[in-house]
């Protein structure tokens, strides 16, 4: 029982991690976390779903969700941010929490308030081991979550625009003066971000249904583990999102199915009551 | 100096006519509800105002504090059979209770950290009211608020029930007003312009920022029991993450840190919707495009501009004036 919910936790947590990656991302290149990322996690799934149900492969439309909510992070950087770069943080913020009610309100003209089936890619047959059930969902996503981490970890150390990506937003003046294109490489760092939401929002929908609403709560527990972890850091968004997702499914086993969503919340509290810099990081950032 | 006094109370006389003849020549009650639903939003325009725009905390859970006071307003009620004065109370007493709840982790954080804390207690508090059955009734929420009655003097139509609220909203500005001249202003700001150098100089930011929240909170908490008794139905859908975001954008719409901005705001907030009704489904979308527009053209607000734009004009007449006398 408790293996069965440590693995649940597992999975949701992965996908979880998955967000709070492109959470952390922003946070470093612009000092502000981006209220409208589970809305863009929203708007990429639902529109794979929408070239699902006209009859396009499966993969082939997840690329196309994928592309397109790529397209919309960028967007959201060219026509929105870049024009209130230069005023207040404040308005910054205000601005993403804009662009996310617009997106939620588009979402639900288009798609409606009601939940909706969101086939999945990965087999329905139960593994086996011994007494317990695993499905290969379950562990089709953990690995995939786990890949693409491990493969941004090259990307940011090893590629040469990754380089320049990791170095443009955590010292953009000494970055411009080296030659890097600060103003692209942010830009690029929204187009990624919003391309892995789409990534995770497309494995979560299987397990919660497609629907509208699932921005706002799987957007929060997104920022809530990614700060848990320490803001900025993979691993520890990872770590933040593996914690949140087992706490939630014990929590959830143990204590009350109904307030599953409540308990994440209560994490982040205490986390920023104890440790507001998060598990990973050791250095207070001046943002907080 | 008599003529600025005679002046001022010219105004204050205007303003008062236009406040009673407003009920008197509106046509019918779905404008009246509006109208309501205005002041309302001008209260909760005023919280944040007094948190985000003159403390420099930024909350996204205002709605949670709404919620709590129209729940509490409801319950003492429907359950305990109270009338309105002892709800009102009750609302107050609770919702500053959650505002210092509230205000201890929230001291240790700023910026988008203080954003989501906010965000996440105003889920949190949705959760509650969704999922406590027995006190909440769940989804269904609470029906049958009765309306206030004073001696006998019951405000049972929107148009009687206007003034009462109509008392609250110019209790709450003035109120405001009289607090952003004190001490207690005068520390707030401070602490929004430069939180260290206002430690340094002597203001104990731990209970002015404790302060904030509470005040913010109750004013919430007055608006939440005024809605409750005028709409007679609470349910958590009424106090969602997008109240929160309106409330927000009322303050900001209007012009944070500025005593009439969030006056402005209501009125923009509320009428907007009302009026983008002929696009249908689309109008929500619209509404948030209009009001990213306006954050992005208009950084500090709208009254500010309005403010310019009306001195620009006077300070051209006086000009006008003295050409011609010339």
């Amino acid at each position: 029982m408790l293996f069965q919910q440590v693995l649940n936790g597992l999975t949701n947590g992965s996908l979880y991690a998955l967000m709070a990656v492109g959470v952390t991302m922003i946070y470093k290149s612009l000092g502000m976390l981006n209220f409208a990322h589970g809305d863009t996690m929203m708007v990429g799934t639902f529109i794979t779903l929408t070239f699902i149900q006209m009859g396009i492969p499966f993969y082939i439309a997840a690329l196309m969700g994928i592309v397109c909510a790529a397209v919309l992070g960028f967007l959201l950087e060219r026509i929105i941010l870049r024009k209130v770069k230069f005023s207040s943080f404040v308005n910054l913020l205000i601005a993403t929490v804009g662009v996310s009610y617009v997106l939620r309100n588009t979402g639900m003209v288009i798609w409606g308030t009601s939940p909706q089936l969101f086939p999945s890619m990965f087999p329905e047959k139960l593994i086996q081991i011994g007494s317990f059930n695993i499905t290969p969902q379950s562990i089709g996503i953990i690995l995939i979550s786990l890949a693409i981490i491990t493969g941004l970890h090259l990307f940011f150390t090893r590629v040469k625009v990754g380089k320049c990506m990791q170095l443009a937003s955590s010292d953009a003046e000494g970055a411009a003066m080296m030659g890097v294109n600060v103003t692209y490489m942010r830009f690029l760092t929204f187009g990624i971000s919003a391309g892995l939401a789409a990534i995770a929002g497309i494995m979560i929908a299987p397990l919660t249904y497609a629907r509208v609403d699932m921005s706002a709560t799987i957007g929060m527990k997104a920022f809530a583990a990614a700060i848990l972890g320490g803001i900025g850091n993979l691993w520890g968004a990872l770590l933040g999102g593996v914690i949140l997702g087992i706490a939630e499914a014990v929590g959830a086993a143990y204590i009350s199915t109904a307030y599953r969503d409540a308990f994440s919340f209560i994490i982040l509290f205490i986390v920023l009551f104890v440790k507001p810099t998060g598990l990973l990081n050791k250095k207070i950032e001046n943002k907080l | 100096m008599a003529n600025t006094k005679n002046k001022k109370l010219l105004m204050i006389l205007i303003l008062a006519a236009i406040i009673i003849i407003i009920p008197v020549l509106t046509p019918n009650m779905y404008i009246m509800q509006i109208i309501n639903m205005i002041c309302i939003y001008i209260i909760l325009g005023t919280s944040i105002n007094v948190l985000t725009g003159f403390t420099g905390q930024l909350s996204l859970g205002q709605a949670a504090f709404f919620g709590i006071g129209a729940y509490t307003a409801a319950l003492l009620n429907t359950r305990a059979g109270l009338q309105f004065i002892p709800c009102m109370i009750g609302s107050v007493l609770l919702t500053a209770l959650f505002g210092v709840v509230l205000a201890v982790p929230a001291l240790k954080v700023k910026g988008s950290y203080l954003a989501l804390l906010t965000m996440g207690f105003g889920e949190v508090v949705r959760i509650v009211m969704i999922n406590w059955t027995p006190v909440t009734n769940g989804t269904a929420g609470i029906l049958g608020i009765e309306s206030p009655v004073f001696f006998g003097f019951a405000f049972d139509t929107l148009k009687k029930y206007y003034f009462l609220i109509m008392i609250f909203v110019i209790a709450g500005i003035v109120y405001q007003n009289v607090i952003l001249h004190t001490r207690t202003g005068r520390a707030l700001i401070a602490i929004r312009e430069d939180n260290e150098a206002a430690e340094l100089t002597g203001i104990n930011v731990t209970t002015y920022k404790i302060r904030a929240f509470v005040l913010s909170a109750v004013y919430c908490g007055v608006a939440g029991c005024l809605y409750a008794m005028m709409i007679k139905y609470v349910s958590p859908d009424t106090f969602t993450n997008n109240v929160s975001s309106v409330i927000l954008w009322t303050a900001i719409v209007g012009g944070f840190g500025t005593v009439l901005g969030p006056i402005l705001g209501g009125v923009i907030m509320q009428v907007l919707p009302e009026a983008l009704r002929f696009l249908g489904d689309w109008r929500l979308v619209v509404y948030g495009a209009i009001l990213l527009v306006v954050i992005l053209r208009f950084p500090g607000g709208l009254y500010p501009y309005i403010e310019k734009f009306i001195e620009n004009r006077k300070a051209k007449k006086g000009a006008a004036g003295a050409a011609g006398r010339g």
